[in-house]
């Protein structure tokens, strides 16, 4: 029933400083610097949230394959949905996860990112790590899959304790659309009305 | 009269299991999909558990956070836990998993001094670890069965009730003293609904803003829930490894079988049509 606590982490996940090994392997030194990155962005004291959320945003285009995920997270309503439809739902879904993460920075409380290792799983490399909390709390799971775009990765999930976030989310629109007779419209709808709910409630 | 009772839940999850075993390959759900198909009425027992939540769960949990300093409040989710042992122990035999048997026993002794209310253990490197009757169904290859919003207890399955059932009756607790464990008055049902209460009241105080965040900014609340506990369960089936036999494969693996990432082509990128 723990399963709640874990969502708290995923938004951790991304500002946790790292423990640097010199002699980390490639996909581990991929995610050491995405950690590093975030960690410097929710530190950063300076920043308003608006400078914020544009360098997340950059963050996200730079190391996670967006694209994919969005497209993936439609599952097999991306065929169904026109050109249009495809452009405003990325777009949507983008945003979303830009507020949402950095309405979460203010959380962060020390903990650190430790990287174990990595293994192949198909034309993906799983990298797993842990979140170390300095207050004494139990470890955190943090498992990341990554996909090679040239001589670089791309992150296309993240999974703590067992629950993955992109199968989560496509699990949840899939819901949306199913009850709304197939619409992808209606999804895209639902995210941008929740969208201004969050805005108006301001965080 | 107890024992009586209780062969009989055993029968009867014996049964529950056999139905499990047969409903396993009677719908095709896409890969990762909850088999719900009760949905109507779980949303809205779903609604009745959520607005309890937003009325009492919630406003009593803020209150136990902010009144109660952490120390306290560690001690009492250590003594929560610490009730659990026995229940956890019988679990972790009945899955023959005896190092996880021996965690458990060395755990209740280091913490016994202080009648759990300290946690010892786990700086000993002895770290709890969930274990229920649903878990051991699954180990033994029970289905999830149906997805069910249980009154007050929230999300589960089939498998997950039948296991709450049998945890119930495997707990000591229901046999000090007299009278039999489905007993509605006296002091043992007090004292199971006082710490039913306080685990409800300590779960949703520590994960005040990760709860309250997940209702925010979800577009749909009940799906996202679902989803969670089936990943969590199957998570903590496998005990945190994956599957034997699966290679360097995830639970999640059979998800991305499809996926195709960004740059390449959309229209060679649709997965199968939904006609399928």
């Amino acid at each position: 029933m723990a399963f709640a606590r874990v969502f708290a982490f995923v938004l951790l996940v991304l500002t946790a400083p790292v423990l640097a090994r010199a002699d980390a392997a490639a996909p581990e030194a991929f995610i050491h610097a995405l950690a590093d990155r975030a960690l410097g962005l929710v530190t950063d004291k300076a920043a308003d949230m608006e400078a914020k959320r544009a360098r997340f945003d950059e963050l996200l285009s730079d190391t996670f394959d967006m694209e994919g995920i969005g497209r993936f997270l439609l599952g097999r309503y991306w065929r169904l949905a026109t050109p249009e439809e495809r452009e405003a739902y990325l777009k949507a879904f983008k945003e979303s996860i830009v507020y949402t993460y950095t309405a979460r920075f203010d959380e962060y409380a020390g903990q650190k990112l430790v990287v174990d290792g990595s293994r192949e799983d198909g034309q993906f490399t799983l990298v797993g790590s842990r979140i170390v909390d300095p207050n004494g709390n139990a470890d955190v799971k943090v498992e990341w899959r990554l996909i090679r775009q040239g001589d670089d990765y791309r992150v296309v999930d993240v999974v703590i304790e067992g629950v993955s976030m992109s199968v989560t989310q496509r699990q949840e629109y899939a819901s949306v659309i199913q009850s709304n007779g197939g619409e992808v419209k209606a999804l895209i709808k639902a995210l941008n009305e929740r969208m201004a709910r969050l805005k108006s409630s301001g965080s | 009269m107890g024992l009586c009772r209780m062969r009989r839940s055993f029968t009867a999850a014996v049964f529950a299991t056999g139905l499990l075993a047969g409903c396993a390959s009677q719908t095709e759900l896409e890969p990762g999909a909850v088999y719900d198909p009760i949905e109507p009425a779980n949303r809205m027992v779903f609604a009745v558990n959520d607005t309890v939540d937003t009325f009492v769960l919630q406003p009593t949990a803020y209150m136990y956070k902010e009144a109660v300093p952490d120390p306290v409040r560690d001690m009492v989710r250590s003594f929560l836990e610490w009730l659990t042992t026995p229940v956890v122990l019988a679990n972790n035999l009945f899955q023959g998993d005896w190092s996880a048997a021996g965690t458990t026993a060395s755990r209740f002794v280091a913490n016994a001094p202080l009648f759990g209310f300290v946690d010892n253990a786990t700086g000993l490197g002895l770290e709890h670890r969930e274990e229920d009757f649903g878990q051991t169904l699954a180990v033994y290859g029970s289905g999830d069965g149906p997805y069910i919003v249980l009154p007050l207890l929230g999300p589960s399955n089939v498998r997950d009730t039948v296991g709450l059932v049998v945890d119930y009756f495997l707990d000591p607790i229901n046999y000090v003293g007299n009278g039999n464990p489905l007993e509605r008055d006296g002091d043992r049902t007090r004292v199971q609904l006082a710490r039913r209460a306080a685990g409800a009241v300590d779960f949703r105080a520590r994960n005040f803003a990760a709860i309250n965040d997940l209702k925010q900014t979800s577009v749909d609340y009940y799906a996202r829930v679902r989803t969670i506990y089936k990943q969590r369960r199957d998570a903590l089936i496998n005990n945190g490894t994956p599957p034997a036999g699966a290679g360097g494969r995830s639970n999640t693996s059979e998800e991305f079988d499809e996926y195709v990432p960004g740059g390449q082509p959309a229209e060679s990128a649709g997965p199968k049509s939904p006609s399928s």
